[in-house]
């Protein structure tokens, strides 16, 4: 009762119009207890919060959805950790697949509402929604050749309605349609392939390939940035594919760059949705961003370089340990940092930090963000479309 | 008036428009502060304004609550637009950014009212389609309801709680981590 102040204390009929009741609705909170809790208020509120175009209009109000935790890779399935705190913490459980991987999978990362994972033992692509549990398998192209190390064996998913790198207001539930670019080895040494699939025709589209002078690893999740998805190859070069064209390219490592053996890189994208780079070096971190200079020509601009033990509160004990970056959320610019047997999350733009007090032994965070609709994060009644 | 300001002394020249309210009163507004009301745009558009606009939905009390948002809005906007041209980029920016908490501030203020004047500035704002003033009065409904249980939403507003107790177990067992 303390939260009503003494001079109004008289309960006050909310206006009986539905058009006005949505207003309100759309404007709670975008976590996830908020729509299940209203719809636990009556009969009419829980028909509102149900109503499709409801959904659809409270997904565009508040645009990028909440981060509601991160994916890592346990031993046998992909596992979610919850980072909010009660009422929203949404237990791991609730985001387990329906149907486990196989024994040898490797997990791409999380965009737009969807995870997924590479199913190397049934050689398919899982294309999989957290919230609505719905889940989607896609068998490998037949140029796929088994790749026993997995240098070059990667992906990423995105929604089919938001591949511009700020356009994210359809992420969150009915995310009918996706595409998911494979990245692959044909068989050719030193060879990268990639094909995109997308979920409206149910069909792969044209090998697009490229070759690298020497082995590359690509183990990182790519990145959206614009009309493209980076990954990073080696030593700061990128490896492109170009969702318009359908086809890869390498952009070439910043000059001048600094590396050590136990440097660590990202491929990022930056505030203004250009590509980046971090590279940390013992304490130090490097941020590079891609800008046009005045003919147009896209070239590396060094953005700024941090001290991470000035930034951050390290144990002294703990300095000389190797720093590591172990995620990268795009919708909020901000990487996750293990130093100094801590893991942090730190903003890039304004450098604000937070400490995280998870199991530091995770290797990837793959962060997670949707809406959540009310009654089991349901949707629009919308079919995820399963083809195989 | 202690808001008057720049914009409001260019204004004087311009169109001014009565607006007449359920009880009768006359309010006398530029046509700038009008216009922030999509309903009365269209009016003036089609030129229905001579006489006076009446607004049988709306009351005295709330209209000039009303005319009052409006001026401060359309002042802010007419003060930006003026600024843009005289001023550096950096000068602009301040400026803007001056405009923008002392709106805010306003906006504080003006949402000091108790709930049911607050429902009748809705209504209004839904009836005159001034966006704004809308988005800025169901903001702070929806905030009355953050964090609060359904039976606290039920009581602020003399809801009567009609689920079945199979309905409320559906929803509490599908998201049962959201009531915890």
């Amino acid at each position: 009762m303390s939260e009503v102040p003494p001079s109004s204390p008289a309960p006050v009929n909310l206006p009986d119009d539905d058009d006005l009741l949505q207003e309100f609705l759309l404007r709670l909170p975008p976590l996830p207890s908020s729509l299940p809790r209203a719809s636990l208020v009556c009969k009419r509120w829980r028909r509102l919060l149900s109503d499709p175009h409801f959904l659809r209009r409270f997904r565009a109000h508040h645009k990028t959805p909440p981060q509601l935790g991160f994916f890592t890779e346990s031993f046998t399935r992909p596992f979610f950790v919850p980072t909010l705190k009660a009422p929203d913490s949404i237990p791991s459980a609730r985001f387990s697949l329906l149907q486990p991987t196989g024994k040898s999978w490797k997990f791409l990362g999380c965009r737009h509402g969807f995870a997924a994972f590479l199913d190397v033992t049934r050689w398919e692509a899982v294309v999989w929604e957290p919230v609505t549990g719905r889940q989607c398998s896609i068998a490998f192209p037949p140029e796929v050749k088994f790749d026993d190390k997995r240098y070059i064996f990667n992906g990423a998913v995105l929604s089919s309605a938001g591949i511009n790198g700020n356009d994210n207001v359809q992420s969150g539930y009915q995310l009918t349609h996706f595409k998911l670019v494979l990245l692959f080895n044909n068989g050719e040494e030193n060879c990268a392939c990639a094909r995109l699939y997308e979920s409206e025709s149910g069909k792969w589209g044209d090998m697009s390939s490229v070759t690298f002078p020497s082995r590359a690893f690509l183990f990182d999740p790519g990145v959206l940035v614009r009309n493209t998805v980076c990954w990073h190859l080696r030593f700061g070069d990128i490896l492109e594919f170009n969702l318009d064209t359908e086809s890869l390219a390498i952009i070439q490592k910043p000059e001048g760059i600094y590396f050590t053996e136990q440097s660590s890189v990202r491929v990022l994208r930056t505030e203004d949705g250009e590509l980046g780079l971090a590279i940390v070096s013992k304490l130090s971190i490097q941020l590079w961003g891609r800008k046009a200079n005045s003919n147009g020509v896209a070239g590396w601009v060094l953005q700024k370089t941090v001290q991470l033990d000035h930034l951050l509160p390290l144990k002294p004990e703990w300095k000389t340990w190797v720093t590591r970056i172990l995620g990268f959320d795009e919708d909020s610019n901000e990487i996750f940092l293990f130093t100094a047997n801590d893991i942090f999350m730190i903003q890039l733009e304004s450098m604000q930090f937070k400490e995280l007090l998870v199991d530091c032994s995770i290797t990837e965070y793959y962060p997670y963000r949707s809406f959540y609709a009310a009654g089991g994060g349901g949707d629009d009644g919308g079919e995820m479309l399963n083809s195989t | 008036m202690a808001s008057a300001g720049s914009g409001d002394e260019k204004a004087a020249a311009a169109a001014m428009i009565t607006l007449i309210s359920s009880d009768n009163e006359k309010f006398e507004v530029t046509e700038a502060t009008a216009t922030l009301s999509q309903t009365i745009r269209h009016m003036i558009e089609d030129g229905c304004t001579d006489g006076g606009v009446p607004l049988p939905n709306v009351t005295s009390k709330i209209l000039a609550r009303v005319i009052e948002y409006c001026k401060k809005h359309a002042t802010a906007a007419a003060g930006e637009e003026g600024s843009s041209s005289s001023f550096s980029d950096a000068a602009f920016l301040e400026v803007d950014r001056a405009f923008l908490e002392e709106l805010e501030e306003f906006d504080d203020a003006f949402l000091e009212v108790d709930r049911a004047t607050l429902f009748d500035l809705i209504l209004a704002a839904n009836y005159l389609d001034i966006k704004g003033l809308l988005n800025l009065t169901c903001q702070k409904v929806a905030d009355s309801v953050k964090g609060k249980t359904p039976e606290q939403i039920r009581e602020m507003y003399n809801i009567v709680n009609d689920l079945t107790p199979e309905e409320e177990a559906e929803i509490r067992r599908e998201t049962q981590w959201a009531f915890e």
